[in-house]
């Protein structure tokens, strides 16, 4: 096929013929790709052309000249050539970026190097549309990116002509410069954890179409994520925007600052600052972390990231948060559920004793220990007991997240996890009295009281490492990396990676209740609910 | 020592099958989207004077796939069949499987198993895409058979293959499955009309028929094997099955 641009005349052929895509084939010929469309119509106007041109910065690829045909039809543009380039997709999955030696930094940067892209893109008056998996280009070497296909951007009142379905904001009618934000988050999380976000598997919401559309991302908890997925590799300072993108429909551009991934930040922590997140008007009595958003209540309401949602829990109630909260009162035995309108009914499950982490419901029925959970039955939110484990319930006590069994056959820990219970001989308790537990998805605080005083233990990976102690509580906060184990007025940091080595610690004392959320431990004190973060050397 | 490495592999049995498969552990996998290509092939006895180049064909899809930009989310199965199916690797990550011993990897003689062997790798990529999916991760598949005669030596009928077409097909499991039955050196008119009413009967998606088994159009077979396999990965996440390519 022969061809003209710019001035020059020059044949296409099988021999540079790179690919061929919905509506166009690429060529490299002479140093730079030509773009021939299969309907010479779609070839962008000069006027859309012109506009792009103006764009055309280092990781932009904007158009050079308009490709004629011999006859002088308009066929298609020149583009500059990005040889070895690869497309983004390439760099999802975590076995390739272990072989290539792309850690978490370079990762990063690349995200970084994404958002300066599209804000470049919004700054020149430009909605990028399609930003999926193939329009973004990476170097050979893994550290830089550049954006192609620009021809499909809208711009100077000409709209976007296509969007990729693994990217399309299903809450908006069109491109815009805030569903390009939804779509470089979608790339941005695959990038960095290795997983479409509306992948893993959900009872209901079978198809990725469907999750996108009820916003059900892996952080969702009925949601099962593969194996390999590792939510630590969320930069803690984009966690939270990540969580509000993905589950509450906000559109807009990350924090500029990532932060250090919070195991970085643990290794040369020195303190602990906190924050106001927000203040109630009368005292906090409990938080909840869930997907949905931070719950809190006082005295007088319930509330979902500081709005007013329900009345306040009944006295005494234990709270259950695996969505919307539900109160659970016991009656002897038996259970009823409270919900967010204020509505009681029985639950029908019996129980011994029940113990609540603050979402998490652990309870003793009979001789089983059971998981409370909230199930979706027709239209109806109903509280069900899912068994973890058959117990000797003369000789198992509750805690936050887990149960202690000190029986003929020795100690044994059951620690409630995503995946059921896991169950551990912990013989470093065999002549000890468990004072107080706390469990999380990967470690578990014991403090035991032995003839010779205190001990905290920390269970992890089917480790045990104890120390003594003067503090009788069990703190535990499991944060994307790291692991915070408070004893005291000191605060240990472990990496999450190494959850049985004894880390760095900090002067530094989290409240009692203390939860993750959004990637920083959060809690109440009086009216406020604070957030922390990790102090560095450097900081003031 | 085995020509393929099959360390990691983990066996499973398929439900009213004599023959079962072997997959990597899923914990062991390093992406969340595989694509997973099954080939049976052909080692009957009237194979063995092209045996070599059905070998060729295979190492170069394999080679061919390894560059491609998803590589890491293919996986990739083995199997020869004559009087029996035999398993040469289970789904392994097309990125642990060097292209090297697929030359000399296939033992011809004997009769031909068409429809076990069809039956096993199309019930095979069932299973072990429910097991993936079950773990979160999101599967789809394709499957070709590659004979050069009909069957003469099964226990499963063309009716038992399409029900396991159609499981995979309805299983949910799966986002989408094709299955190519490929004819080489079709030379009869007969075997061309049995090879085709098979593909009818079983369900296959395509029925690809080759007169010749030289060198040329086994390199040409493996050019579609893996722009086939790779326009299948592409489509995964799309919901449906890829586009068929043009021999």
């Amino acid at each position: 096929m022969d061809v003209v641009a710019g001035g020059r005349r020059t044949t296409l052929g099988p021999a540079c013929f790179v690919a061929r895509g919905g509506e166009a084939s690429v060529y490299a010929r002479d140093g730079v790709a030509w773009k021939i469309y299969a309907d010479a119509a779609r070839t962008p106007p000069e006027a859309k052309l012109a506009a792009l041109r103006a764009l055309a910065a280092p990781g932009v690829v904007a158009p050079i000249h308009t490709v004629h045909s011999p006859t002088g039809e308009r066929v298609g543009l020149t583009l500059p050539l990005l040889d070895g380039w690869s497309p983004l997709v390439r760099l999802f999955p975590p076995a390739f970026q272990k072989r290539e030696g792309i850690d978490v930094d370079a990762v990063v940067a690349l995200v970084d190097r994404l958002r300066h892209l599209v804000h470049l893109a919004h700054a020149g008056g430009a909605v990028v549309g399609d930003l999926n998996e193939v329009n973004v280009l990476v170097r050979p070497d893994w550290a830089d990116l550049a954006l192609i296909d620009v021809d499909s951007w809208a711009i100077a009142g000409f709209p976007a002509t296509a969007l990729a379905e693994s990217v399309r904001d299903r809450h908006a009618a069109r491109p815009s410069m805030e569903t390009d934000w939804f779509a470089f988050a979608v790339l941005a999380f695959q990038l960095l954890v290795g997983v479409h976000p509306y992948r893993g598997r959900h009872p209901t919401a079978r198809t990725l179409d469907a999750r996108m559309q009820q916003d059900l991302a892996v952080f969702h908890p009925d949601v099962v994520v593969p194996p390999m997925v590792d939510l630590a590799r969320l930069p803690p300072g984009w966690r939270g925007w990540f969580e509000d993108v993905l589950l509450r429909r906000h559109r807009g551009p990350p924090p500029s600052d990532p932060g250090a991934p919070v195991s970085r930040a643990a290794q040369t922590a020195t303190g602990v600052t906190s924050e106001t997140l927000r203040t109630h008007d009368g005292p906090v009595l409990g938080l909840a972390a869930s997907p949905e958003g931070l719950w809190t209540w006082t005295a007088d309401a319930t509330f979902l990231a500081g709005r007013r949602m329900g009345p306040a829990p009944p006295a005494g109630a234990v709270p259950l948060v695996d969505g919307p909260p539900v109160w659970l009162l016991r009656d002897g035995e038996h259970v009823e559920a409270v919900d967010l309108e204020g509505q009681r009914r029985p639950t029908g499950v019996a129980v011994r004793e029940l113990v609540s982490d603050g979402s998490r419901v652990l309870a003793l029925c009979g001789g089983t220990l059971a998981r409370l959970r909230v199930r979706h039955v027709g239209g109806d939110r109903v509280v069900v007991a899912v068994p973890l484990a058959t117990i000797q319930p003369a000789c198992t006590v509750l805690f936050r997240g887990c149960a202690v069994t000190a029986g003929p056959h020795g100690t044994w820990l059951h620690r409630a996890t995503a995946a059921g219970v896991e169950q551990v001989r912990v013989r470093a308790l065999d002549d000890a009295v468990v004072v107080d537990a706390h469990s999380g998805e990967r470690a578990t605080v014991v403090v035991a009281r032995r003839p010779s005083g205190l001990v905290r233990l920390v269970v992890a990976d089917g480790t045990v490492t104890e120390a003594a102690t003067d503090d009788p509580t069990a703190i535990l906060v499991e944060l994307p990396g790291v692991l915070l184990v408070q004893d005291g007025g000191t605060l240990h940091l472990r990496d999450a990676r190494t959850p049985h080595a004894p880390g760095r610690s900090v002067q530094a004392a989290l409240p009692p209740g203390v939860v993750a959320h959004a990637g920083r431990p959060t809690a109440a004190e009086g009216p406020a609910v604070l957030t922390f973060s990790l102090r560095g050397p450097h900081d003031a | 020592m085995p020509r393929f490495d099959t360390t990691d592999l983990t066996t499973h049995t398929l439900v009213g099958s004599t023959y079962g498969y072997s997959g990597t552990r899923i914990d062991r996998l390093g992406a969340t989207e595989m694509t997973l290509v099954a080939i049976a092939a052909d080692t009957s006895g009237s194979v063995h004077p092209f045996k070599r180049e059905i070998e060729a064909c295979i190492q170069e899809a394999v080679r061919a796939c390894r560059q491609a930009p998803r590589a890491d989310n293919l996986m990739l199965r083995l199997v020869q069949f004559a009087d029996t199916v035999k398993e040469l690797h289970g789904f392994k990550p097309l990125v642990d499987c060097p292209p090297d011993p697929y030359a000399g990897c296939l033992r011809t003689g004997g009769c031909t198993a068409l429809h076990d062997a069809a039956h096993n790798a199309i019930g095979a990529v069932t299973a072990y895409g429910r097991d993936l999916v079950a773990r979160g991760l999101t599967a789809n598949a394709i499957v070709f058979v590659i004979t050069d005669g009909e069957d003469n030596a099964s226990r499963m009928t063309p009716g038992a293959v399409r029900l396991a077409v159609e499981e995979a097909v309805t299983g949910e499991h799966l986002e989408s499955v094709v299955t190519v039955l490929v004819g080489v050196n079709v030379k009869e008119a007969r075997v061309a009309t049995a090879l085709m009413a098979l593909s009818t009967q079983a369900g296959f998606d395509h029925y690809l028929e080759l007169d010749k088994a030289d060198a040329s159009t086994l390199a040409r077979l493996a050019d579609f094997l893996s722009r086939s396999i790779q326009v299948q990965s592409q489509a995964l996440g799309s919901g449906g099955p890829s586009r068929m390519l043009t021999f």
